[in-house]
This record gives structure tokens, sequence and C-alpha cells, in this order.
């Protein structure tokens, strides 16, 4: 309930409760002091009689009497009126018609009820007449006899009823009056309470764009007003200004940051698109094993790699580190390794050349002064031979015999810095084998929480535990130990690791298991079979060629049952080849169009009772792979699974 | 594949040996459900010479365990093979059943 309801209820009570006592204790006096009243009236009236008929009744003139009581009973209030004789006879009376025998013992009573100066009164019933106050007065003491009046009491009880009903009317007209007046007066108190009230609620859903329509009417409150309602309407003003201002300012360091935060994440995409991904990069090349990894910081720096064949014999490639951090580094940075795409070949085929050319491009407009330390080198996939040149870049590893080595420093300056510089040309022979590494100093100056350097020779012993393993493993490796040391640090600047390894021009081919199967269940067998043969003439470990299978097991089954809608023959071929780290395996079928990764995973933490059966089988595919892709290839689905070895 | 079957009290239990695969599940289920139907609620499956299980053998088991489970059963496995306990950890089986170390363990107090 609403204070103001509250206030008025509680009012009408209490004006009831007042004015209902007030007109009893009214009442009550009026009764008493009417009735005394009329006491002395009937009295009065009595004796007036009496003293006057004295004579009359000596003379038993009764006529005369009777004229007296006649006249004497016109007189409001009086009931009736009758005279007696010593014995009590009735004398004259003005009864119409007849005398009420309740009336009769009234004339003998003398020395009843109350006594004044001689005369008794006293309360007698009388139907027809209701309570009568009966007043007798005996004449020369009763000798002659005596006059009797009765005084009607239920016209005073109608008085007095008619006058409390009157007083009533008049305290509810004033009472109407009072509330009319206090309610405006509430009003006044109340209604500011409910606006500013009112105003809170719209705050609390405002979005702060535009001003609230009520605020105008707060600010009014605040001028109308003195006191509390001017304070509380100011208060509320000045936290809806706080609000907006401090919502302001939320938004524009808001916006400011994620500026930010969108101009790195661009300045990122610039960088990953620049650079080649996709491993290994020329699969049908087997003369060398290259493999190559970037991993940029939060605030992205300018690194960059890439390698490309100048001709059918030998491979370009390049690591590089421009100054400074964020998009303008990364713009540079796409600068830079463009021009390294386009000279290459065309404007130059030794590595000297195209760092010389790349230098006096860069130089020329170069404005912002930044510059580029890069390494490039050209191998000659047939000797194995590398002409280099390293335009200030941290100085390459190279494991040599098992042997690890740092290349000299030839002292060029970086590129961008002076645009004649000349860049002088270096060799270096590689027997297959041999590996070359390159990096960025966001490697060797990774920093640990202590400030430490992850520093060259970490690399070089982290180099020497990887000694005769592939390129994949190496880079692997070696940003696993720069990980390890660098633990929860902030990676501060991008971290690059390119390494080649030259397998010579007679590498053997990678062993491939190339099978055409009939969309027979009994087919699995046989492929499980084969793949096993396969496993144990290549050292495949034997949890690889388990995850195959089963993987294969699951694939073959789903392809058998939902693949074919028809009785006939159809041909699986499936082609497995094995690079002494992936098992890649490729599954074409002519079955009905089906992406198994489109398959929801079950819940495999659901208990006993709600585990359903099914879509296991496309589950442990993804789990077993460390790749699978799909595609549609003309009438053909094609699986391509990819695995590696895992440990333990 | 071979399924041998003996007893410890009312305890069955079954030892499959070889690989549960789609050729080999046929006879994996119809023995189970044989054993089943003959009223078994207790069983334990000794799997220490299955090399290979696929998801339909999985099935298999899954409604075996379920069906053992709603007549107030219990179904425990024992000495699984580092293969099929891959599967079964990567498949949430190792959770959802009883899977225990050793043919006496999985006796013990049945």
């Amino acid at each position: 309930m609403r204070l103001f309801t509250k206030t008025l209820v509680l009012i009408v009570i209490l004006f009831a409760v007042i004015a209902v006592t007030i007109s009893l204790l009214s009442a009550q006096i009026l009764s008493t002091s009417l009735t005394a009243e009329y006491e002395s009236k009937g009295r009065a009236i009595a004796e007036g009689i009496a003293d006057s008929s004295t004579e009359i009744l000596l003379n038993r003139n009764l006529a005369t009497v009777q004229a007296v009581i006649d006249l004497q009973g016109e007189i409001d209030g009086v009931s009736y009126i009758f005279v007696t004789d010593g014995a009590g006879n009735m004398l004259a009376h003005n009864f119409i018609p007849e005398i009420p025998a309740q009336v009769l013992p009234l004339a003998r009573i003398s020395s009843e009820g109350k006594i004044v100066e001689g005369i008794s009164m006293t309360r007698v019933e009388i139907p027809g007449r209701g309570t009568i106050l009966h007043v007798h007065a005996p004449v020369l003491a009763g000798l002659v006899g005596a006059v009797h009046v009765g005084m009607d009491l239920e016209y005073i009880e109608n008085h007095i009823w008619d006058i409390v009903v009157r007083e009533q009317i008049l305290m509810f007209a004033i009472f109407l009056a009072v509330v009319g007046i206090a309610y405006v007066f509430v009003n006044r108190i109340v209604q500011p309470i409910s606006r500013l009230a009112a105003f809170v609620r719209a705050l609390a859903t405002h979005e702060f764009a535009s001003e609230l329509d009520i605020s105008r009417e707060i600010r009014s409150l605040s001028q109308k007003h003195t006191g509390e309602i001017r304070e509380l309407a100011d208060s509320f003003i000045a936290m809806e200004t706080t609000l907006q201002q401090y919502l302001r300012d939320l938004e524009e360091t808001t916006s400011a940051k994620q500026r930010i935060e969108s101009e790195l994440s661009i300045a990122h995409e610039i960088q990953m698109s620049m650079i080649p991904k996709i491993f290994p990069p020329f699969p049908d090349r087997r003369e060398f094993d290259l493999h190559a990894k970037l991993i940029s910081a939060r605030e992205v720096g300018g690194d960059f790699y890439d390698f490309y064949f100048i001709d059918e014999r030998h491979l370009c490639f390049a690591i590089g580190d421009v100054s400074g951090k964020g998009v303008p580094a990364s713009l540079f940075m796409a600068l830079t390794k463009t021009l390294f795409r386009a000279t290459g070949g065309e404007t130059s085929r030794t590595a000297s050349g195209i760092l010389g050319h790349l230098n006096r491009e860069i130089s020329r407009d170069n404005d912002s002064c930044m510059f580029v330390t890069a390494f490039c080198g050209v191998l000659d996939t047939v000797t194995g031979d590398i002409e280099y040149c390293n335009a200030g870049h941290n100085q390459p590893m190279v494991i040599r015999d098992g042997k690890l080595s740092m290349l000299p420093k030839s002292g060029d300056v970086a590129l961008g810095v002076v645009e004649s510089a000349e860049y002088g040309s270096h060799r270096l022979k590689l027997a297959p084998g041999d590996q070359l590494i390159l990096y960025t100093d966001g490697i060797t100056e990774a920093m640990d929480g202590q400030e430490q350097f992850f520093s060259e020779s970490r690399l070089e012993s982290a180099l020497r535990e990887l000694k005769g393993h592939t390129s994949r493993i190496v880079v692997r490796g070696v940003l696993e130990s720069v990980r390890e040391f660098t633990a929860d640090t902030p990676q501060s600047d991008d971290m690059t690791i390119l390494v080649i390894q030259y397998r010579g021009p007679d590498a053997p081919a990678v062993p491939t298991l190339a099978v055409r199967l009939k969309n027979r269940k009994t087919e699995l067998q046989r492929f499980n079979d084969l793949m096993r043969e396969f496993g144990i003439e290549h050292e495949i470990p034997e949890e690889t060629i388990f995850r195959v299978n089963l993987s294969m097991d699951e694939i073959l089954t789903n392809v058998l049952r939902y693949g074919y809608q028809d009785e006939e023959d159809h041909e699986i071929s499936v082609v497995a080849s094995w690079d002494r780290e992936w098992m890649t395996i490729e599954v074409h079928d002519d079955g009905t169009p089906f992406n198994p990764l489109e398959v929801a995973s079950p819940d495999t933490s659901e208990a006993l009772e709600e585990r359903k059966i099914g879509g296991l089988g496309i589950h442990i595919v993804r789990t077993m792979m460390d790749e699978v892709s799909y595609r549609r290839e003309l009438d053909s689905n094609v699986l391509t699974l990819k695995t590696e070895p895992r440990e333990g | 594949m071979e399924i041998t079957t003996h007893e410890s009290g009312d305890v069955k239990i079954v030892r499959l040996d070889g690989m549960i695969d789609g050729v080999t599940v046929a006879t994996v289920e119809k023995e189970l459900m044989q054993l089943l139907g003959d009223g078994a609620n207790k069983m334990v499956l000794n799997f220490e010479n299955l090399s290979y299980i696929n998801s339909i053998g999985l099935r298999v088991i899954l409604v075996v365990a379920k069906q053992i489970k709603r007549s107030d059963g219990e179904l425990r496995i024992c000495s699984l093979t580092d293969p099929v306990r891959e599967v079964f950890d990567i498949t949430g089986f190792s959770s959802i059943l009883t899977v225990v170390q050793t043919e006496d363990e999985a006796l013990n107090d049945f």
C-alpha cells in the first residue's frame, strides 16, 4: 500500500472513534439536561394547575378545571394531564378516547419516586405512549385532590437523536474538508518522492545515449522544492551526470583498446599470410627436407622466412627480421618478402646478388629508416653446395658430419641502412644428412622469469640433443626447449626457425602402400594384414600401425555400411605413405557423399545408462589420427588421414 | 577369435582371445548373449589376450553391460592390453565400466 493510502486509512479510523465518542458524550449531557428541564417544566405545569385550581376544586367547578387541563395539554412534551380528588377519584383529564388502565393506579400514588417540595416524580411505561415522567402535585397537601401531569420522555429521546444525527453530519462534512486539505498537502510531500523513484527506475534501464524525459522533471523539482526533496533531486541529477560521463569514458577506452587489438591482429594476419605454412613444401623433391615455423608475439615483430626454386635445380631460401614492431614492421616485412620473391631468378641467381638488389630497393625511399637483417642462401640440390649471404643476421648453425658449428660472421650490414653497400658471397657444402639451421633473435633472446636469454649456447645444446632427427622434429624440439625455458613469461618478440637437411640427389623415395579394396567385409582383414606387413618392413612403430588399422577399420566399415545403395561391385582405393615421421593415408570411395567430420562426437562422459550406441567409430578415428580432412572430388569421397608416432 | 568360459562360484569368467573386429564380432555377440540368456548376471571379461577391438565390438560390450545392469548384476573387465586400453580411454568406456588390472582383482568380493 502506498504511503498516502495508509495515512488516509489511519485518519479515517481515528476520526470515526473521536466522532462516535463525542456524539455519545454530548447525547449523554443533552439527555441529562433535557430531563432536568423536563422535570421542572412538568412540575411547573402541575404546580401551576394545582395553584390555580385550588378554588375551583373546592367549588367543584369541573368544567373550568377541564378547560385549564386542555389548555395546558397543548404544551410540547405534555402527554396527558388529569386531576383527582382527595380519595384519588378522577375528576378531569385529557385522555382521548379513554383512560388507559395503567394510569389508574398512578392516581393514588402520592409519596413515591423523587419528591421535590411535596411534588413527586416517577417514570412509568404506558403502552401506546412510551416512557412517561409522571408528575404528581397534591393540592392543599392532597386534601382537596391532586394534579397529575405526564411528560413524554420519548419526545426528548427523539430530540436527542435528531441532534446527534445533525452533529454527525456536520462532523463528517468537516472531516471531508480536512481530508481534502490533507490530500493536497500530503501530495505535495509524496509526489516528488514518487517522481524520484520513477527517475531511479528509468535510470536503471537507460542507455545514456540521450537524456531521459524525466530528468527535466527532476531538475524542476530541485527548483520548486526546498529541504530534503531538493537535496535528493540534486544528488540524483549529479548521479545521472556522473554515470553518463563514466559510460562515455568507458566507451572511449574500450574502442581505443579494440582499435589497438584489431591493428595487432591485422599485423599478425599480414605477417602470417605472407609466409608459406604447408610442409613438406615440395613433396616430390627428395633431395632435401625443409621445415620452418614462425611464432608471432602478441605485439608482432617483423620476422619472415621464404623459399622457392630459382630453377629445377636451385632452391633459394631466406630468413629475416625487420626492425620495430606492430603494423609498420609487418608492412615492411611484406615489402621485403615480396621483393625477395621477385628478385630471385629474375634479377639475380646468387644470394649476394639478391640481397644486394633488395638492399638498393629498400634503401631508396626508406624515409622511416627501418632496416632488415636477413640471411639468404641458394642450395644446389644436385651437389649440396650452398652459396649464401648474411646481411647482419644471426649466424646460422650447421650440423655437418654429426658436428655442430656456427657459420662464421660475414660483416655485411643490414638491408636498408646503406644504399650503396656491397654484399659478399660465401660458400658452404652440405653432405647428405647435414643440416643448416636458421633462426631469428626471438629464439636466442627469448627471456625467462629472471630476464635471462635463451642464448646461443642453449640453442646449441638443444640442437645437439636433436641430432639425427628430421627437420620437422628439430624445429619442434627447439621451440619446445624455448617454451620450457621461458615458461610463463610472455613472448616479447617473434620467434622464427628454419631448418634444411640435405639428403642428396639419390634420396630414397617415400615408402608407399597402395591397395584397391572391393566392397566386401573380408577386405578389411586383408588391408589390416597388408598394413601390418608394411609396418614391419619399414620399422613403423607398432602402436602407429594399430591406430592406423583401427581407424581404417572404422572408416571402411562405414563406407561398406552406408556408402553403397546398390548391390554392385565397387572399388575403394587406399594409398598410405610413410616418410619416417608421418603416416599419410588417402581413401577414395565412389559411395554416396558423406563427410564423417560433420558427425557429432558422442558424449564420452555420459553414464552407462545414458550412453548411446553409435557415433563411436568416427570419434575413434578423430582421436586416433592427428589430422583428418575430407573433400568431395568428382564422384568420390576423399578422406585424408595423417598421424605421427606417439610416445609411451 | 577364441572364447572360453569358466565359472568361479556364481561368476562367469569369459576369456576373449584374439581380435574383436567386423568379422569376429558376430561370434562374440552370440556367445555373450547366450550367457546372459542362461541367466548369468555376474560376469568378468578377461581381455588379457585381446589385441584389438573396434567400435562394433565396443557396441556389443555396451549392450552386455546395460543388460547386466538392468538385471541388477555386475560386469567387470580385466587385464586390458595397451591398445585396447587406449580405445577404452578415448571412448570413455574406462570410466563407465568397471575396469581392473587382474582377474583376481575382478573376482575380489564379487
